[in-house]
């Protein structure tokens, strides 16, 4: 019986050391489960790496996702399922109780506000929502992610994260990053996760509602039920992940893996245009099922060179030397060095097949990896998006190869970057090209650019950009697609008379 | 926004790049480029041609042995 004056949740907030919350939040629950789960571990070993130190424990908080899995599943259950959360926040300051009651108290001023604001947000490493699951403790999670270089001087791009802001408390915080959970095998298996991680990403950029995993199972079971009833989940096929996704709003590109290197030049390509892209995977050795992750970052080595002597080009791609994903029998942003992998052939006399292969590894790089070859790339994408990444490459290829043949500029190999970029950012970003006055005001204001513009980017054998082709990416296919060459200040006098000749060849307006 | 090195332009870019023989040669030499990496080409689309059985491949795995 509900009471006028009662019945409404306490919060509680709670500051600990890191140490302390892990243990206060995971505590073992009662019955026969492996514990830790695999997540937990791997979460606690991430934000040691992270440099965390404390944590700010709400223990009433009702999370979206989570909310909606109890409405569609856990309500029904015998057992009474709580339908509210906790949350931690992690932070690399030594925060203790008397300093957060301190900053809170003193936000009364205005000033002291922003500047406790300023104080948690230098430090603030993300949040963990901790649902009421015993098996399946690590829900909606967005966390900072590794550093701009590891400790070899590699890069690592995470062109597919996004800022949220949190709220704590009186304070707004704010985390780059992309949401990630683990699977509760009522409402989501590793597929529902990994999409509902690409939905985060890519559904704001079109203002869409991002979807729940529930409603993801649900949009994916609707006209297709391939594994029987829905739920609980027993998984997606790649035919329900696309269906979700066209449920979504969004458009489902699916591409059949091919070579190493063209596989790793379309995953750098959608996730440079800042597309998380879901992969389909199968465990070395394992059955027939396979796995799901979702990509959202690179570690970048040198490129490779070209290996054909009669050929003068080579593939920006070919830095990407491991992926950064969300593996939701793991965590956030595990670490997958590509190696080439050499599949047995299916029936004696038929050739190998070298094949993409990915070793997921632990944050600690000394616990033996999983090793897995990669089966599916489906990629959410804008419906207007027409032109597909491959088609770009298609004509990326001999456009460098033309160039780096001819331009001295490129120093014998030409190196080419394809991706999709928003018009908006591009017109931004041209504003530091060196363009001349008219060129610049043309592009930026006599210039009508598809909303996301297909953008093959030339570069110099050491990466200076040379110049660009811009395509209209609601074409199918690039030669009815070309909407400008710009020259980029990398190009000298002889490569812009070039760069005109080819443009008046090919067709397309010319920036300069 | 950091602002690219300009390079020192001292040819003109214009006339010389627009004249119709330099155009054609530069459309021939695109092909013969175009002609060198159809090979690589080809398998850039490839990826395209879905087959039905990639369609019903489930995914489903929730263990991560080996960790």
């Amino acid at each position: 019986m509900l009471s006028p004056e009662g019945d409404y949740p306490e919060q509680r907030i709670e500051v600990l050391s890191v140490e302390e919350a892990f243990n206060a939040v995971f505590a073992r629950p009662r019955g026969v489960i492996e514990w830790p789960p695999t997540q937990v571990s791997y979460l606690r070993q991430y934000v040691g790496k992270l440099g965390c130190r404390s944590a700010v424990v709400e223990h009433h908080y009702v999370d979206r996702d989570y909310i909606h899995d109890v409405a569609m599943l856990y309500a029904r259950n015998l057992r009474g399922y709580p339908n509210y959360c906790r949350r931690m926040h992690l932070f690399r300051a030594d925060l203790d109780a008397a300093r957060w009651r301190t900053l809170v108290l003193e936000a009364r001023d205005p000033a002291a506000r922003v500047r406790a604001e300023a104080e948690l947000g230098e430090g603030y490493l993300g949040f963990v929502v901790v649902r009421p699951l015993p098996a399946a403790p690590v829900g909606r999670t967005v966390l900072r992610t590794y550093g701009p270089s590891d400790s070899e001087g590699n890069g690592r791009e995470f062109p597919a994260i996004r800022d949220y802001e949190v709220h704590l408390g009186p304070f707004a915080l704010r985390v780059a990053g992309l949401a990630f959970q683990q699977q509760d095998g009522g409402v989501s298996a590793c597929a529902t996760t990994a999409l509902w991680s690409a939905l985060h990403g890519a559904a704001p950029l079109e203002g869409l509602a991002i979807r729940t995993p529930a409603e993801i199972t649900e949009a994916a079971s609707r006209y297709v039920l391939a594994g029987g009833r829905p739920l609980p989940s027993e998984g997606l096929t790649v035919h329900q992940v696309c269906e979700a996704i066209r449920e979504a709003g969004l458009s489902p590109l699916l591409v059949r893996p091919g070579k190493p290197e063209q596989d790793i030049g379309q995953i750098a390509g959608y996730l440079q245009s800042g597309f998380p892209v879901v992969l389909g995977l199968k465990d070395i050795g394992a059955g027939t099922d396979g796995h799901a992750v979702c990509v959202v970052g690179t570690k970048l080595g040198p490129v490779r060179p070209q290996s054909n002597p009669d050929l003068h080009h080579a593939d920006g791609a070919s830095r990407v030397a491991s992926l950064f994903l969300h593996d939701d029998r793991l965590g956030p942003y595990a670490v997958a060095d590509i190696h080439p992998w050499t599949e047995e052939p299916a029936r004696p006399g038929q050739d190998a097949k070298v094949v993409t292969g990915l070793w997921i590894k632990w944050p600690d790089t000394t616990t033996e990896a999983k090793h897995c070859v990669l089966t599916a790339i489906v990629v959410p994408v804008p419906i207007k998006l027409r032109l597909t990444i491959g088609r770009v490459r298609e004509w990326a290829l001999p456009l460098a190869e033309r160039a780096g043949e001819r331009l001295t500029d490129a120093d014998g190999h030409a190196l080419f970057n394809c991706r999709f970029e928003s018009a908006a950012r591009y017109r931004q970003r041209l504003l530091s090209f060196g363009l001349s006055d008219e060129g610049l005001y043309a592009l930026t204001c006599a210039t009508v650019l598809s909303r996301y513009a297909g953008v093959i980017e030339v570069c110099s054998r050491e990466g200076t950009p040379l110049f660009d082709l811009l395509l209209d990416s609601t074409e199918v296919d690039p030669p009815q697609a070309l909407l400008g060459w710009v020259c980029r200040s990398g190009l000298g006098a002889e490569g812009r008379v070039w760069l005109a000749r080819i443009s008046k060849a090919i067709g397309g307006a010319l920036f300069r | 926004m950091p602002t690219e090195p300009k390079k020192e332009h001292d040819v003109p870019t214009s006339p010389g790049g627009d004249d119709e023989q330099g155009v054609e040669e530069e459309l021939a030499a695109f092909e013969a480029a175009r002609l060198r990496v159809k090979a690589l080409v080809k398998l850039e689309r490839e990826g395209e041609r879905v087959p039905g059985e990639l369609l019903n491949l489930r995914l489903k795995y929730n263990a991560f042995a080996g960790g």
